[in-house]
């Protein structure tokens, strides 16, 4: 991950900025080529986008479900 | 087990009985052991429902010490969990909100659906991996508290084991059928909280009777003269007063509340004044009703949650805040007898007093079923021993 963008996840959570949450980590998980890094910041979006209750939920759930890392 | 004072005299007839003894006022062992015996066993007023109204709005009380988060789900059912997350019981709600999606645990982010379901348990089974064989989400969900609304109260048994609320209150659902239509809660006028330097059973003993309305409420007197007044008892479940000379509260020009859509002609000069045991006092008039719950913070000291009522949304802002103060008013005015009844359960030696067995008939009944109930569970504890 970037610094800009760790920065930018780090800015985002200390203004509960949930809804830039979602975005970041999404974004985050597609700059590694480390699966477990990736599911790792899917996670993280997933469990934002529940929060707040995000339209992103059902498709963050389903790649988590496709890698076998949610049910 | 500690030895406390005998209670068969307080379940005597009444010529003959005496009230709780003073351990019960002022002992915070028999505080703890009242709040299983008195008030978890039974149906407690947590709140009313008004507090959370919309889907999602979440509101977190701490009742006797045990930490609770009232949700209104998405469909619109109001819903009492511990407040805990299942994980390392980290507190989950901290301040009234609305929630969005889902109820997410601060501490580790353990997700949980508003109607309490464990939803998602990120990476339990290490980064990113949010499942593990031995956490099965069937089984760890939001422990729930049975919980029912009547009368806009919230009412909780926390124990898990009294018979249903409508079963239970049958009967008192049934004296006040012609309220069972929508209460209208007035809004920020029309609720207020008082504390008081008092134990809780005290704010109800002084509640269920009328004997004192002369003295403490003269105001009163004026138009709903103590002979005006009715003793009311279902032993075991509530006790209270009626009056025969309720008369409308009047605006400047003469304007009235609504009456409650299809109030019967019983209540035209009739209102009614119950404490449903343990801890929610409840008034009823043609034109509104009140709910007081009690909330017991310790062994001496309570605080009164008061909420007002009407037929309709939108009634007049004036005549409502005429209302509250009017109400208001009355109940400060009790709170010196309370509070001196508290002081006085420090005399040493003190036999819970006598009653009037024609005036404090009421009070005798919370007397009596405080005191059986207390001895059922002592006799359950040490059976258990």
């Amino acid at each position: 991950m970037s610094e800009e963008l760790n920065s930018k996840i780090l800015a985002a959570h200390c203004e509960k900025d949930i809804h830039s949450l979602i975005r970041l980590y999404v974004e985050a998980s597609k700059t590694t080529g480390n699966h477990d890094e990736e599911c790792f910041f899917l996670t993280n979006a997933y469990i934002c986008a529940l929060e707040t209750g995000s339209s992103e939920t059902k498709f963050l759930h389903d790649q988590l479900k496709k890698y076998g890392r949610e049910i | 087990m500690a030895t406390y004072a005998n209670l068969e005299n307080v379940l005597n007839d009444i010529e003959q009985s005496t009230g709780l003894p003073n351990a019960h006022y002022t002992d915070s062992t028999l505080f703890e052991e009242e709040k299983h015996a008195l008030i978890f066993s039974e149906w407690a007023g947590l709140a009313v429902a008004s507090e959370i109204p919309e889907p999602g709005d979440a509101k977190p009380y701490e009742f006797l010490g045990m930490p609770i988060l009232m949700v209104r789900d998405d469909d619109g059912a109001v819903r009492v969990f511990q407040n805990i997350c299942r994980h390392r019981g980290m507190i989950l709600v901290s301040e009234p909100r609305r929630i969005e999606g889902a109820i997410r645990c601060p501490y580790h982010s353990w997700c949980y659906s508003k109607k309490g379901k464990l939803v998602s348990t990120p990476h339990v089974g290490g980064p990113g991996r949010n499942v593990h064989k031995s956490i099965d989400r069937g089984t760890l969900g939001l422990v729930e508290i049975r919980s029912h609304v009547w009368m806009d109260v919230v009412w909780i048994n926390v124990s898990g084991d009294a018979p249903a609320f409508a079963d239970k209150h049958s009967d008192l659902i049934d004296r006040w059928a012609d309220f069972n239509v929508p209460l209208h809660h007035g809004g920020n006028d029309s609720r207020f909280e008082l504390g008081l330097d008092t134990n809780w059973k005290l704010a109800i003993e002084n509640y269920c009777e009328s004997y004192h309305l002369p003295w403490i409420h003269p105001g009163l007197n004026s138009y709903s003269r103590l002979e005006d007044h009715y003793n009311i008892e279902l032993p075991g479940l509530y006790s209270g007063q009626g009056s025969k000379a309720y008369r409308q509260l009047k605006g400047g020009d003469g304007e009235k509340f609504a009456d409650f859509h299809g109030v019967g002609e019983k209540w035209r000069e009739q209102a009614e004044y119950i404490a449903v045991y343990p801890n929610v006092m409840l008034g009823v008039h043609r034109d509104h009703t009140f709910t007081i719950i009690l909330e017991p913070v310790s062994i001496s000291k309570t605080i009164e949650h008061v909420h007002i009522y009407y037929s309709e949304a939108n009634t007049q802002e004036k005549l409502r805040r005429k209302n509250t103060a009017q109400w208001k008013e009355i109940f400060i005015e009790d709170i010196f007898v309370v509070e001196g009844m508290q002081r006085g359960r420090s005399a040493d030696g003190f036999d819970g007093g006598r009653f009037s067995p024609i005036m404090d008939t009421p009070t005798h009944c919370f007397h009596q079923w405080a005191a059986s109930s207390i001895q059922s569970h002592r006799s359950l504890m040490n059976a258990a021993e």
